[in-house]
């Protein structure tokens, strides 16, 4: 059992009784702590809360089945889990079945708190017509009447199309934990958890919190696997003569962060961008333009034709609907930050070589689109200096370090 | 893993029913019903407050109201394909009337005008031609107007028109030049009858430091022009009733907008329905989060009577700008990143521009295509009839779209991405393009049948647009490159006198310039403003000049020599830009006024200033290669043939360091051709009009071809080769008449009937032949009179006193042909008449060398017509104009008077007829001695003057008729006379004369 540290205000929000149904959507990277949190509200309902739950991920790994056969597999699963509430026989057609369980459920609702949690949304994303479907057969019910609390949990939003839904969903993007403080904490507990009472004094413990959060940043499916690694518990004897901190972190490094960052935020088909994603740590932000300026200069061997845009306006397209890790910001696109920071730090430890030349050509990069926008920009000259400051941001080794934390 | 978002797919589209507008519906039926009448509407409003969608609606209406009423469709100012007025004029006409039962002499000039311009043809030809297609235009508009019900008109973007000026039209008031698309829309359309004609735009805002009040000018030229049936209309943006009604049909029955937020939204959007549409999409499929936007109504709700102007009103509005773009960044998938990208493409997209500029595939870039067509801020574009189509269906975002997605935070580093499209599109869609039409184009030409001149026409029409265009994305990828092309395409554009594509270069141009974010841009590629300036006023007298417009060219050039400050011109780093504009001055002079000494004075005054040849910039090299070759044409004019030689070496050796002003070295080859065989350099002057031939050969040009053809006939007249000076003349009429161009008629025919009189001139000589030769007279005569005819006609008064010159001595040739074979009685009516001609080229004639000559021909036709006492005292009229009148008389004939140069040619030709009269008399030794003089000053004007020759045959033919001892005697006594001169007149050798005498006397 994980510890739960800090999501009070996201539990308050989820748990916070209404007269009227809700919809609430949660999201956030891979191990933030969606399951958790779903976990957390379990327990602090009281007891006559009824839960209903999906995980989408177990139809979706059920290789060939149609989005209505995946609809029909959950109305079936929410069925066997009303068992117990409903009486009385359903129709065979499925959307009159729908019909009808969503009706019961809303007239459940009535006369207990009642949830429908559907997990790992994710995984049905970009399939429109599955959402079409919950939409319009089980989602539009149970918001219509009763009170019914629907939660989904998954990275991205759910691409919602129907007013009715569209109108009252609430979304609640999950941050990673504060560092100082809940990071720490979630440590610590992981530790009591494990029993590993060696590290629990300082000021050993603040030697061993500093190690784990500078790799996590405060990830907590990631601090709770580095802080019960093997590794980390095999270190205590280092720890007591001395501790390598860098070497430690490295060991770390290779044995949890990199899978878990391969496996959960770089999982791509493509190997250009796989490779490049971990490239695209460093840089804080870059449109298509520049990240094919910047490929072309640290990865001229997998860097495709110098004039196609168009690989990269798709590829980065794709990565923003695909991953949790890509996002369109102000200053145009970026890692998010919690998953920059772990790729950046897990790349700087294992590839140091790597990682140094990534900075030389991002500096390169803005220190060349600067000239360039000096040359043509006119007395504007706002752009320029802004890639002036990036590139030295990436040339001053304290500035590129403070980037890092 | 299908990786597309189709969310796109649910945003709203255009709606079918027009909303709010009934007002206007209303007062729009009203004016298409009134027959008779005629109405100019301007609907004017910011962006996006639907002026399009009205448009659009007055297309249904008519189209309802039945085939009698005839419509243009929309005629959308802000495209490449409606910039020039010609292309105007041509939608309209084919808009209006697509089965070609009107129109019918416009179509069919308009053809004449396409090909002649082809084929290049006299530029002042051109621009008659073109003022009388745009009568043809009003008039057809007013054939039709009469048997149709109503005739619409209606123009999109018309704040386009208020781009059209610059600093340097104001300052130079050039504002009314009619090539021009607003004068040319203002006088036209002012002129027709039952039209119903509205204009929408948005009021163009004066840009910081302008004191102009853009949109009141134009609303009072309109009103100036359309007086009473003038009605601009400001449309209003929707009501709160209408925003409510609107969003209701927008939303297809979601209840998306609480009824108790509609007036916040209402101010939030400005009534404007672009927004709502968008505020629609945001709620209804982009956001992520509508609750969010909802609430912040709720939280602006006390905005909603916040008077226009606010700071937190429009606060506001950036705030849900913002969203609205993040969300279309986010929340469409990869449509977000393109369109971003098609905010950077304002000439529009289509699969192949997608292909090229983004490398999209076919297949992704028809379904972003499809995609993004119905969508509310999107523009469909098909090009219109009439005009040489550069493209098919093209897609834009709506203007109002293009500024929100260019805002500096949406695109944080804009110049940089823009840069990267425009040259990719530069690159990979319009150099491969336009190579693909020039060689085309290329083609068509070496093929060189007159058939194919249709075919290349509209090619040339298409790629002249596509150079527009990818002119744009130049200026966009690099503004100081993309300047540099616009100056070398106006130059090519006007030399090749192409009014239309000239102007749509300089509409594209001032489009971008007008934007100071541009200007700062092109400032900081080392272009300041004040160049710019500087370089469009010696673009503007280039203008004028090659399209023959030269009232306004001495104007405007005359204006800017004088005060060069007004336009930034300095006096020392920028001589070469004043010397050009000074050259091309000098030349309208000369062609409008002939010769002028001061305008000469200035000229080499401006020569003075520029640097040596070999410190020139290019510019000024070609300054310099200009101003020699206008002093030179001055100097032509003026019959100072020294001095134009000199001049036209000047140039030509200027023009060969230049290499890329074949055409203009052409010119000058010929105008030293000229010379040169004035001067009796026959082989010279063959030789440089040859080498002219060629260049304009090779350039296909066969206006200039036809010009040098008329030299070569000049040279070959000079060297008394007449058959072939008449064949030359002969090719050079049929270009001429093929291209209508009435100067270059008169002058073939001028040359033909010359050398037609020569020739017969010289048959009498030989008392052979007479009917032929009086044959030839008349067909000179008929030759000259048609080209009289012409002159007239066209107003071409400077060639007028030549013609006379000419027909004159062709009478005076038939008077003495006659009076041979008929009697003298029977001559005097052409002798009369040759009089009559003479004198009329005398009263016109400005120039003292011309006048000379004229009185010359005056007097041969005293002496023929059997009146030697008025020839004597014609001759001395000569001799007084020249000066030579007490030299003669009194003077040492050894030494020289002091005479110009040119003024021998005329003092030969007064002392060969003399001698040719003597001879009359029987006087042989006073012949002798006068052709003796005469031989002196033909050598004088010119060592190799061929009129030497013309005293040989005369002298034969007397020594011919005379004993042996008398010609012994007459020979001796010549020797001693010459002797006694020490074989010197005027300081030249008679030697050889005397030698000649002998030798004709011993045979």
């Amino acid at each position: 059992m994980t510890p739960f540290i800090d999501r009070n205000e996201d539990i308050e929000r989820i748990c916070e009784e209404s007269d009227r149904p809700t919809l609430l959507n949660v999201f956030g990277e891979a191990g933030i702590g969606k399951t958790a949190l779903k976990e957390e509200v379990k327990k602090r309902r009281s007891s006559e809360t009824i839960f209903f739950e999906i995980d989408l991920s177990e139809f979706v790994t059920r290789a060939s089945l149609s989005y209505l056969q995946i609809c029909e597999a959950i109305v079936n699963r929410l069925i066997e889990q009303a068992r117990p509430y409903i009486t009385g026989t359903l129709p065979r057609d499925l959307e009159d079945k729908a019909a009808i369980l969503t009706l019961k459920l809303v007239q459940l609702s009535e006369k207990a708190p009642t949830y429908l949690i559907v997990d790992t949304t994710e995984t049905m994303q970009d399939n429109l017509q599955f959402w079409g479907w919950i939409e319009k057969n089980i989602a539009s019910g149970l918001a219509m009447d009763g009170r019914i609390h629907q939660v989904y949990l998954g990275r991205l939003p759910v691409p919602w199309r129907r007013f009715e839904l569209r109108r009252i969903v609430h979304l609640i993007p999950l941050k990673p934990l504060a560092v100082a403080e809940d990071g720490r904490s979630l440590v610590v507990a992981c530790l009591q958890e494990h029993e590993e009472t060696r590290y629990l004094a300082p000021p050993r413990l603040d030697a061993v919190v500093k190690t784990i959060v500078e790799l996590t940043q405060g990830h907590p499916e990631l601090t709770i696997g580095v802080t019960t690694s093997a590794t980390l518990i095999q270190a205590v004897t280092d720890i007591e003569s001395g501790l390598d901190r860098h070497a430690l972190q490295i060991k770390l490094c290779r044995e949890v962060v990199e899978p878990y960052v391969k496996q959960h935020f770089f999982n791509v088909d493509s190997p250009f961008w796989s490779r490049i994603l971990w490239d695209m740590s460093v840089l804080r932000w870059f449109d298509p333009i520049i990240l094919q300026r910047f490929a072309k200069v640290v990865m001229r061997d997998l860097a495709p034709a110098a004039d196609d845009q168009y690989f990269y306006i798709d590829g980065i397209g794709k990565l923003a609907v695909q991953n949790t890790v890509v996002w369109y910001a102000e200053q145009g696109y970026q890692l998010s930050s919690l998953v920059a920071g772990i790729a950046r730090t897990c790349y700087h430890l294992l590839y140091p070589e790597a990682y140094e030349s990534a900075l030389v050509a991002a500096a390169q990069t803005f220190r060349d689109l600067a000239e360039e926008s000096e040359k043509i920009a006119g007395d504007d000259q706002t752009d320029a200096r802004n890639f002036y400051a990036e590139a030295e941001r990436y040339e001053n080794p304290e500035l590129a370090k403070e980037a890092i934390a | 893993m299908n990786h597309t978002i189709p969310v796109i797919d649910d945003l709203t589209t255009k709606t079918p029913n027009l909303v709010g507008r009934q007002k206007e519906l209303d007062r729009i039926k009203k004016c298409l019903y009134a027959r008779g009448d005629r109405h100019f509407l301007y609907y004017y409003a910011g962006g996006g407050l639907g002026k399009t969608r009205l448009l659009e609606e007055v297309q249904r209406l008519v189209a309802e109201a039945g085939s009698e009423y005839a419509s243009t469709g929309i005629i959308d100012l802000y495209h490449t394909d409606t910039h020039a007025t010609s292309d105007v004029e041509r939608i309209i006409v084919n808009g209006l009337d697509p089965a070609e039962n009107y129109f019918h002499q416009y179509r069919v000039e308009r053809k004449i005008y396409e090909h002649l311009r082809e084929r290049g043809t006299d530029p002042q030809v051109l621009e008659d031609r073109r003022h009388q297609l745009s009568q043809l235009f009003v008039a057809g508009c007013r054939e039709m107007a009469l048997e149709m019900r109503k005739l619409v008109i209606c123009f999109d973007t018309i704040e386009m028109l208020q781009y059209e000026s610059s600093a340097v039209e104001t300052v130079a008031g050039l504002e009314t030049v009619d090539a021009r698309l607003k004068p040319w829309l203002i006088e036209h359309l002012s002129k027709l009858a039952n039209v119903l004609v509205i204009f929408a735009g948005r009021p163009k805002l004066s840009s910081p430091g302008e004191t102009t009040d853009h949109q009141q000018r134009l609303i009072g030229e309109m009103k100036l022009a359309f007086g009473k049936d003038f009605f601009p209309v400001a449309l209003a943006p929707f009501t709160l009733d209408e925003t409510k009604q609107f969003v209701q049909e927008l939303a297809a029955g979601d209840d998306i907008i609480p009824q108790a937020d509609f007036p916040i939204v209402h101010q939030l959007t400005g009534g404007r329905p672009i927004f709502l549409h968008l505020i629609v999409d945001l709620l209804r499929t982009l956001s992520p989060e509508p609750r969010r936007i909802l609430e912040q109504f709720q939280d602006l709700g006390h905005l909603a009577n916040e008077p226009e102007g606010s700071q937190s009103l429009s606060d506001a509005r950036t705030a849900i700008e913002r969203e609205i773009l993040n969300s279309l960044f986010n929340n469409t998938g990869e449509t977000g990143g393109y369109l971003a990208r098609i905010a950077l493409m304002p000439k529009g997209i289509d699969r192949e521009i997608l292909k090229c500029a983004l490398g999209l595939p076919t297949r992704v870039a028809d379904e972003l295509l499809r995609k993004l067509a119905p969508l509310s801020f999107v523009k469909r574009f098909n090009p219109l009839p009439g005009t040489q189509q550069i493209h098919g269906e093209r897609l834009f975002l709506h203007d109002e779209m293009y500024q929100l997605l260019r805002k500096v935070d949406v695109i944080p580093y804009l110049r940089i991405t823009e840069r990267q499209i425009a040259h990719g599109l530069e690159e990979s869609y319009y150099r491969p393009q336009i190579h693909k039409l020039e060689k085309e184009a290329d083609e068509l030409k070496k093929g060189g049948e007159s058939l194919r001149i249709d075919d290349l026409i509209p090619l040339r029409e298409r790629l002249d647009k596509m150079r527009v265009e990818r002119l744009y994305y130049l200026l966009a990828r690099d503004p100081a490159l993309g300047y540099e092309e616009y100056k070398r395409l106006s130059d090519e554009a006007n030399r090749q006198r192409r009014v239309g594509y000239g102007m749509r270069l300089l509409d594209e141009f001032l489009r971008f310039y007008n934007d100071l974010d541009r200007r700062e841009q092109l400032n900081a590629a080392g272009i300041p403003h004040e160049q710019v300036i500087r370089e469009s006023a010696g673009l503007w007298v280039e203008r004028f000049h090659w399209w023959a417009q030269y009232g306004n060219e001495i104007r405007f050039a005359q204006h800017v020599l004088d005060h060069p400050e007004d336009l930034y011109l300095r006096q020392v780093e920028d001589v070469g830009i004043l010397g050009n504009i000074c050259a091309l001055w000098a030349r309208a002079c000369a062609i409008l006024n002939g010769y002028n000494a001061a305008v000469v004075e200035a000229a080499q005054a401006m020569l003075q200033r520029l640097p040596t040849l070999e410190q020139s910039s290019l510019v000024e090299t070609l300054a310099r290669a200009r101003l020699e070759t206008s002093i030179g044409f001055q100097y032509r004019y003026g019959a100072e043939l020294p001095h134009a030689v000199r001049h036209n070496v000047e140039a030509i050796k200027a023009f060969r360091t230049l290499d890329t002003r074949e055409d203009e070295l052409a010119i000058v080859l010929n105008n030293l051709a000229v010379v040169y065989a004035k001067q009796g350099y026959i082989s010279q002057a063959r030789i440089l009009a040859q080498d002219a031939l060629r260049i304009d050969e090779t350039l296909g040009d066969d206006y200039t071809t036809g010009l040098t053809l008329t030299v070569l006939g000049a040279v070959e007249r000079t060297a008394g080769n007449f058959p072939e000076a008449i064949q030359y003349g002969e090719e050079a009429l049929e270009k001429f008449t093929m291209l209508d161009d009435p100067y270059g008629r008169v002058r073939a025919y001028y040359g033909i009937a010359f050398a037609l009189r020569r020739m017969a001139k010289r048959e009498l000589q030989h008392d052979r032949r007479r009917p032929e030769a009086k044959q030839k007279l008349h067909d000179a005569q008929h030759k000259l009179e048609t080209a009289l005819d012409i002159a007239t006609k066209h107003a071409l008064k400077a060639e007028l006193p030549e013609l006379h010159a000419e027909l004159g001595k062709v009478f005076r040739e038939l008077g003495r042909v006659i009076s041979i074979t008929e009697g003298t009685q029977a001559a005097s009516a052409p002798f009369r008449q040759g009089e009559h001609h003479l004198n009329n080229a005398l009263q016109d004639y400005k120039n003292r060398s011309d006048q000379a000559m004229a009185r010359q021909d005056l007097a041969e036709l005293y002496f023929v017509s059997h009146d030697p006492l008025m020839a004597e005292q014609e001759l001395e009229h000569v001799e007084s104009l020249i000066g030579t009148l007490a030299w003669a008389q009194t003077g040492d004939p050894r030494t020289a008077p002091s005479v110009q140069n040119e003024d021998y040619l005329p003092l030969g030709k007064v002392y060969r007829l003399r001698g040719e009269i003597a001879f009359d008399e029987h006087k042989p030794v006073k012949a002798l001695q006068n052709y003796a003089y005469a031989f002196a000053f033909f050598t004088r004007f010119s060592p190799n003057s061929v009129e030497k020759e013309t005293m040989l045959q005369p002298m034969y033919d007397y020594l011919r008729a005379l004993k042996a001892t008398e010609r012994q005697n007459l020979e001796k006594a010549v020797r001693a006379w010459a002797a006694e001169l020490q074989n010197t007149i005027a300081e030249v050798n008679i030697k050889p004369f005397v030698d000649m005498v002998s030798d004709f006397a011993g045979i």
